[in-house]
C-alpha cells in the first residue's frame, strides 16, 4: 500500500491532527506566559507578603456602623484620597513599589534612588520629588525619622480616567 | 552678584541687620545644579555653606536616613563652619536647584570682624545641627534590618 491508502490504514490523519494540535497548544501557552510575564514576576516579588505573619488581616476594611432602631444602616466607606498621575508617573510609581516591596517599609530614599538607577528607571529623582510633594510617599512616624513609607489611604488614578 | 534684597527674603537671615546682610551679599555667589547631581558628598572637605533658593534637595545621611529640603532659605553645609570641616551628608538634587554659596573661609573672616554677627550666625547653625541630629545619629537602616 502506498500514498493516501497507507496513511488511511495507519491512522495517519489522526496522528497529524494530534501533532498539529499539540504544537499549536504549546505555542499558545508559551505566548500567554510570555505576555503575562510581567504580572508573574510582580507576584513572585510579592511572594514574601503571603507568608508574612498576619496574613489574612485585612487593612482599612469598611465597618458597618451600628444603627439606632428605625434608622437605615449606612455602610461606612474607607476614606481614600485619589491622586491623578500621568502615565509616565504611574509607571515610575509601580516600579518604585516593586523596589520598596523588596526593601521593606519603612525604606531609605537614597537606597530607593540607587536601586531605581540600577533598574534603569528614567528620571527617578524627578519622580521621587513629585511623589514626596503629592504625599504619596511620607516620612515614617514614630522613632524612624528619615525613613519613608507609601501612604495607605491614597489611591493612584490616571489623568485619562479623570478626564473620562 | 547677590543683592541684600535677595538675602533678606530668606527666612534664615530674618534676624540679621542690614550691614550684616550687605557683608554676606558681598561674599555670596549664585550656584546652579541640575536634577540628579550631588552638590557635595558625605565625608568630603566642606569649603562652602549653601542657602537653598529654589528647588528640592535630598540630604542623605550615611546611615540611610534622609531629609528633603524644599523651601527656600534652608541652609546646608554647616560643616564649613564646624570642625572637622567635612560634610556629614550627601546633598542630592531632586530637581533643578539654585543656591546661594558662601565660602567658609570668608564667613570666618566676617565672624572675626563682628562678634555679634558671629554669635547670631553660629546660633542659627547650632539650631540646624540640633534639628538634624536625629537624622544624622539615627540607627543605620542596614543594622536595623539585620
Amino acid at each position: 500500500m502506498y500514498g493516501l491508502q497507507a496513511i488511511n490504514a495507519a491512522n495517519g490523519w489522526a496522528v497529524t491532527i494530534a501533532g498539529v494540535s499539540i504544537v499549536f497548544t504549546g505555542l499558545l501557552v508559551l505566548a500567554a506566559v510570555m505576555g503575562n510575564m510581567e504580572r508573574f514576576l510582580a507576584l513572585w516579588d510579592r511572594k514574601g507578603e503571603f507568608f508574612r505573619p498576619g496574613k489574612g488581616k485585612l487593612e482599612a476594611q469598611p465597618v458597618r456602623q451600628a444603627a439606632a432602631p428605625g434608622e437605615p444602616i449606612k455602610p461606612a466607606v474607607a476614606e481614600t484620597a485619589a491622586v491623578a498621575l500621568a502615565s509616565e508617573q504611574i509607571e515610575a510609581a509601580n516600579a518604585f513599589q516593586l523596589i520598596t516591596n523588596r526593601l521593606g517599609e519603612p525604606f531609605s530614599l537614597p537606597q530607593l534612588l540607587e536601586k531605581a538607577a540600577v533598574h534603569g528607571i528614567s528620571h527617578p529623582h524627578r519622580h521621587l520629588e513629585s511623589f514626596l510633594k503629592l504625599r504619596l510617599i511620607v516620612e515614617s512616624e514614630g522613632d524612624q525619622p528619615g525613613l519613608y513609607q507609601w501612604r495607605k489611604d491614597v489611591r493612584i488614578v490616571g489623568t485619562e480616567a479623570e478626564v473620562s | 552678584m547677590v543683592s541684600t534684597r535677595e538675602l533678606r527674603e530668606l527666612d534664615f537671615f530674618k534676624d540679621f541687620q542690614e550691614p550684616e546682610l550687605a557683608a554676606l551679599a558681598s561674599i555670596a555667589s549664585h550656584s546652579r545644579w541640575n536634577e540628579g547631581e550631588a552638590i557635595f558628598h558625605a565625608g568630603t572637605p566642606a569649603p562652602y555653606l549653601y542657602m537653598l533658593r529654589a528647588g528640592t534637595i535630598l540630604l542623605c545621611f550615611p546611615n540611610g536616613r534622609s531629609l528633603p529640603l524644599r523651601e527656600g532659605g534652608h541652609a546646608l553645609g554647616w560643616s564649613s563652619l564646624v570642625s572637622p570641616f567635612r560634610y556629614t551628608a550627601t546633598a542630592l538634587c531632586l530637581s533643578d536647584v539654585r543656591l546661594y554659596q558662601f565660602s567658609g573661609r570668608e564667613l570666618y573672616r566676617l565672624i572675626q570682624m563682628d562678634a555679634a554677627f558671629g554669635q547670631r550666625l553660629m546660633h542659627k547653625i547650632a539650631g540646624i545641627m540640633e534639628q538634624r541630629k536625629l537624622y544624622r545619629e539615627g540607627t543605620s537602616i542596614n543594622r536595623r534590618k539585620a
